[in-house]
């Protein structure tokens, strides 16, 4: 098939981020397109630049610094009427014990921009720390997690305009429903992610607006819809 | 330094690119996948990631 739709994956397949049927398009469309080959070379030669820089992990010693500080780290008391309770404060540490998790796991999932990684075999390290890291993130947003109307918990940690949104005990939904994110602001609701109706549990790193308040769940149809068509089943407030 | 160099050829990008980029390149996400991530459309996370891979290019001067 060869369409500029199909050309505009050549990007995504210099980046080597196909899955098998797009790949295949795409390369069927290579079969007849005089000037891709050029146009891939200098991309695929752009990637090769990319992992040919200098490795960035996150230190040891700083993801020792965040467990140690887990391990210290109270959990919330039984949510009170009067906010203003002693676990006030403990609260306040768990955020910050959470921001400095939630931080950690962007730096190893996005790797972003600055620093870059010297080969690919290394990319297999670099996963399995962010996927240790993801988890430790969850496991403490978890810890202020809120309960969602008809089963589910939603917890939210979010630092510097990025939320890090952990679901989980989703029931399952019909084949035809889905779990959709949204980020709240006084301005309205847009969409951040959509969750299989039957994933059970999922976290998601998201990027926020500066106005937004809160992450909301509702159940949309599948594919998700462009604002809220149900009623809001579980909401948490933004910290930090 | 070809280090340096990229550094700032990256930083360049937009956010959308660069997240884009990261995603796929240095975490190995798909596409799809990474618009899932970033809560936006396929088709834009699939021309930003060419777009981005092309200013990269230009920035770095390779392939030509």
């Amino acid at each position: 098939m060869t369409s500029p739709e199909a050309h505009t994956l050549i990007g995504a397949y210099a980046l080597d981020a196909l899955d098998e049927a797009d790949r295949a398009r795409l390369e069927s469309h290579l079969g007849d397109c005089p000037g891709c080959a050029a146009e891939l070379r200098e991309l695929r030669a752009v990637a090769t630049t990319m992992g040919g820089a200098v490795p960035m992990t996150p230190p040891a010693s700083l993801r020792a610094a965040v467990l140690r500080e887990i391990e210290g780290t109270a959990q919330l008391p039984p949510r009170l009427a009067d906010r203003r309770s002693r676990g006030q404060r403990r609260a306040t540490f768990l955020a910050i014990a959470a921001g400095a998790a939630a931080v950690v796991a962007f730096a190893a999932l996005g790797v972003v921009g600055a620093e870059t990684i010297s080969q690919r075999h290394q990319l297999a390290d670099v996963r399995a720390q962010a996927a240790d890291l993801e988890t430790v993130a969850s496991e403490v947003a978890a810890q202020s997690a809120r309960p969602m109307a008809g089963g589910g918990r939603i917890a939210v940690v979010s630092v510097a305009g990025r939320a890090f949104v952990d679901v989980r005990e989703l029931p399952d939904l019909p084949a035809n429903r889905v779990y959709q994110l949204w980020a709240a602001s006084p301005k309205g609701v847009e969409s951040a992610g959509i969750v299989a109706g039957n994933a059970g549990r999922a976290h998601r790193l998201v990027t926020l607006s500066k106005e937004a308040t809160a992450v909301k769940v509702t159940i949309e149809p599948a594919g998700g819809s462009k604002q809220p068509t149900s009623a809001v089943i579980g909401s948490a407030p933004l910290s930090g | 330094m070809e280090y340096e160099r990229l550094r700032r050829c990256l930083q360049g990008l937009t956010d959308l690119q660069r997240e884009s980029i990261s995603l796929a390149y240095y975490s190995g996400y798909t596409y799809r996948e990474v618009a899932e991530m970033l809560a936006t459309p396929v088709p834009t996370v699939k021309t930003r990631m060419r777009d981005g891979l092309i200013r990269l290019r230009d920035c770095l001067g390779v392939g030509a």
